[in-house]
């Protein structure tokens, strides 16, 4: 069977995108006031462990335990600021970017943490495309992006590349007028199925298991590319990896340049 | 003794903080909101007020202003757990607003009793 047979394209309907904004700030929301509460509720726990250290020897048992929930206090202080960095809105500095710039810091960022026997590579084929984007934004996106396609790549290793070309309207269907950045993240891993690939930008839907996945990283890229004008396209099969692309309104005429 | 205010909406943390504050031997008032804060303050007592921001009725920074007014030498602590932009926006309104100090929840309450005796010692 060919590949191509198997590749699955999904296109979101703007009422779904309009309702998937709408259900992320929710979340977003929810986000921030957990981890207000979360932060508050740390506090008194540092305060009343280091009291009882005070009053105990430190290397007792009990100074011991004391220790042990001062570590976990940590972890959970980790935690929140994850969820405080989920409630951030998105896209509120908007400046000139060099798209070729983010995807590069994107690679310099994973590069610890690529698994044994996987690659990433860049194809960059317009090195100064320029988009309006919160840079940390993007760089939020990306990140996404490249660490999902890198988890995908965990038990059996293979190829991330990332590549980045300026597309015209006439140069796809699509797009009706304008030109674009288009960045693709495309890698060999396991792939997905249709009911997966339906799924991928729901908020809370992960495929990872024992809690290793909020699964909101992709449903906050899906929101930031959404508040840039932009578009997402998703092509999987099964075994047979996956490429996401994604579509941002370029910078062009006069204005093409990095103040 | 100095007199300490804290005001926080939270009754684990402020009794926590009462008791850290009463182990440094302060006279500490505790107020459960801006509103309670402002009908508490005592000019010739409280010489530091630590003020959560995101809280019912009055907020912290209101807190800040109305005090400050009351008694502009009054030293100020924010503390804040954050919002749905995080703590730091907040917080960054309260330094303007007149806060000597500010804290960004979670933090270890040691370090802060240490400010306050340090600020109080200047004072």
């Amino acid at each position: 069977m060919s590949v191509k047979k198997q590749i699955r394209e999904i296109d979101y309907r703007t009422s779904e995108k309009t309702e998937i904004r709408n259900c992320i700030r929710q979340y977003e929301k929810l986000a921030g006031g957990i981890a207000h509460d979360l932060n508050t509720i740390l506090t008194t726990i540092y305060g009343y462990s280091e009291m009882a250290l005070e009053a105990l020897d430190e290397t007792s048992e009990a100074g011991q335990n004391i220790h042990k929930i001062l570590l976990a206090a940590d972890r959970a202080r980790a935690l929140s600021g994850q969820l405080m960095n989920l409630s951030r809105p998105a896209g509120n500095d908007k400046k000139t970017v060099r798209v070729s710039d983010i995807i590069k810091e994107t690679i310099s960022l994973i590069g610890p943490s690529i698994p044994h026997r996987t690659e990433v590579a860049d194809n960059i084929a317009s090195p100064d495309i320029l988009v309006s984007a919160d840079p940390l934004q993007l760089f939020r996106a990306f990140t996404n992006l490249a660490v999902n396609a890198l988890q995908a790549m965990e038990s059996t290793g293979g190829r991330l590349t990332i590549t980045l070309e300026r597309v015209s309207a006439g140069e796809r269907k699509e797009l009706s007028a304008g030109e674009f950045a288009l960045i693709r993240f495309a890698d060999t891993g396991v792939g997905m199925n249709k009911k997966t690939a339906d799924k991928m930008f729901d908020p809370f839907f992960t495929t990872r298991r024992n809690g290793n996945g909020t699964g909101l990283g992709l449903s906050l890229v899906y929101e930031i590319i959404s508040d840039l004008e932009g578009d997402i396209n998703v092509s999987s099969g099964v075994n047979e990896g996956t490429e996401i692309e994604i579509l941002i309104p370029a910078i062009t005429g006069k204005f093409a340049s990095l103040p | 003794m100095a007199g300490v205010m804290v005001v926080e909406d939270d009754p684990a943390l402020r009794g926590m903080l009462r008791e850290a504050l009463e182990k440094r031997k302060y006279v500490v008032i505790t107020a459960c909101d801006g509103r309670e804060a402002i009908a508490k303050f005592r000019p010739s007592v409280v010489d530091l007020v630590i003020t959560d921001l995101l809280m019912p009725e009055e907020d912290g920074l209101m807190v800040i202003m109305k005090i400050k007014e009351i008694k502009p030498s009054v030293k100020m602590i924010a503390i804040s757990g954050g919002g749905k932009a995080g703590p730091g926006s907040y917080l960054l309104m309260a330094s303007k607003l007149g806060a000597d100090l500010v804290f960004s929840k979670p933090f270890l309450p040691s370090e802060l009793v240490q400010k306050v005796k340090e600020m109080l010692d200047k004072h």
